[in-house]
């Protein structure tokens, strides 16, 4: 499904949840939830915290979607809602001293590729996307959340700009940054990526 | 162009979203520049393995888990289900909760309005200190002057009388006591004061002309139990005085006078035969009478003997 049909599958869902039907939230959730579940899941590390902070996401969304004034803006307000969820999460997770027990080696935090190559090629490749990860994570929060909904949620840039609230250009600079600055951690670690 | 610039577009020429002029700088250099070329090479490679990552998929049960969630009520409608809902639950809680209010307004208002003499309270103080009792029954018909003058004042500590009951024009009010100096001993014992002897030494020291008092000089000597008492019974004045003197000097025994006419020997249980043929020049008695054989004497290794004057 390209954008623009997602836009207005999206616009028809809100809409027809606003009239009362749940089952079009039903189907809201089924449309973004692994985008939502992922977006945690890289703050949080954990399956279960991830899933936790996901649902939390559509409960609010549920809770407050009457109130959204601007209703084809649902994408980025649902976004901005799962940014802040985040943000909380891992600050109060970070203050309990969450992320100094967990290590990206645990077998939870694994990605579960698709079984389509071999297990060598899966096992290197692994390792790779935990490094690209690792990585990231090592960037500053501003960039690695431009990186992550840009890159990794292939969001628009004025969605972006919507969601973190800030001007256009400064997304693009940003990005950029974010992006060079990735590049070159990585460059250091694999000269031949 | 230079190749910092170029490469700060690099995010614009890869997303698509660089206009066309931009575009065709950015091309020209990279002809021109084969290090920007494998920087974009790099950094496109990078981007691009960014975007490959797949999603991890949802755990099993994410909807559901939210409905169960949305069903569960929250934590403003269990708190009001708690106070305001039907069953036991709510009588109990209700009732501590009102308790606990009560309990601080109450504390509240006591600390706002302490316990204060106004109007008829003045005129009998909540407690009277016990010797001031039977003044105040005297004096039940005209109220106290000092109270009156309390009467504008804030107790602020209910039960303590005020200060102005200390006051010294009312001796009855409390029970005089007074220290009261220890009759002094009809002997006084020489006091020694440790004062440094400076540079005249003792020289000057008011204890160096005193006497020293005697056991003798007692009134009750202490109560010695000789072994033997031998009684020099009086004869002539100048018989009894010689053997006195004879026995004082001996340097067989050690001599104490122990009061006026009584005098204390201890004598070694070797001299005793000595003593006893001393003893035997004069008119003497020896108590008791078994002790004139000096047989008959408990080995000690000194007899403690009186020797009476009679």
């Amino acid at each position: 499904m390209n954008n623009d049909g997602l836009k207005a599958e999206t616009d028809k869902l809100v809409q027809d949840f606003l009239n009362g039907d749940i089952q079009a939230f039903n189907r809201l959730v089924l449309l973004f939830q692994t985008k939502i579940y992922n977006l945690a899941l890289n703050y949080v590390k954990n399956p279960e915290e991830a899933k936790d902070l996901a649902q939390d996401v559509f409960i609010t969304v549920y809770r407050s979607l009457p109130k959204l004034r601007e209703k084809e803006k649902f994408t980025p307000w649902l976004y901005q809602i799962a940014i802040n969820h985040c943000r909380n999460r891992y600050k109060k997770l970070s203050r309990r001293g969450y992320f100094s027990n967990i290590s990206l080696d645990d077998e939870d935090t694994h990605l579960q590729l698709p079984g389509d190559e071999g297990p060598e090629i899966s096992l290197q490749r692994k390792n790779t996307i935990n490094l690209v990860r690792t990585t990231i994570d090592s960037l500053g929060e501003a960039e690695r959340e431009i990186l992550l909904l840009r890159d990794v949620q292939e969001l628009a840039y004025d969605e972006i700009s919507a969601i973190l609230d800030i001007p256009l250009g400064t997304v693009k600079s940003k990005l950029n940054r974010a992006r060079s600055s990735l590049k070159e951690r990585l460059k250091k670690i694999y000269r031949d990526l | 162009m230079k190749c910092d610039d170029c490469q700060e577009l690099f995010s614009l020429y890869l997303d698509g979203e660089i206009d066309q002029i931009s575009r065709s700088e950015v091309d020209s250099h990279f002809k021109a520049c084969p290090q920007c070329v494998e920087e974009w090479r790099v950094f496109k490679n990078t981007v691009n393995f960014l975007r490959d990552i797949p999603m991890e998929k949802v755990p099993p049960g994410f909807l559901a888990g939210i409905h169960e969630k949305l069903e569960r009520p929250s934590l403003l409608a269990r708190f009001k289900a708690l106070f305001f809902g039907q069953g036991e639950r709510k009588l109990v809680f209700s009732t501590a909760f009102a308790m606990l209010v009560i309990g601080f307004v109450t504390a509240s208002l006591i600390q706002l309005f302490p316990f204060s003499r106004s109007g008829k309270e003045n005129q009998t103080p909540l407690t009277v200190p016990s010797g001031q009792m039977a003044q105040n029954a005297l004096t039940q018909e005209k109220p106290s002057l000092l109270l009156a003058d309390n009467s504008d004042q804030q107790d602020y500590y209910p039960g303590v009388p005020p200060l102005s009951e200390y006051d010294k024009n009312e001796p009855s009010s409390f029970q005089q006591l007074a220290m009261v100096p220890r009759a002094k001993s009809e002997h006084p014992v020489p006091q020694v004061d440790f004062v440094s002897t400076g540079a005249t030494g003792h020289a000057t020291s008011p204890y160096l002309g005193a006497p020293l008092t005697s056991l003798a000089a007692r009134n009750q000597p202490p109560s010695i139990k000789p072994d033997l008492l031998i009684t020099i019974h009086s004869s002539s004045g100048g018989e009894q005085m010689a053997l006195v003197q004879q026995i004082v000097k001996s340097p067989l025994w050690r001599a104490e006078l122990y009061n006026h006419s009584t005098l204390l020997l201890s004598v070694p249980s070797g001299s005793f035969d000595q003593l006893l043929q001393i003893c035997g020049q004069g008119n003497t008695s020896v108590s008791p009478d078994y002790a004139v054989n000096s047989r008959y004497v408990s080995l000690k290794r000194f007899l403690t003997v009186a020797i009476k004057l009679d």
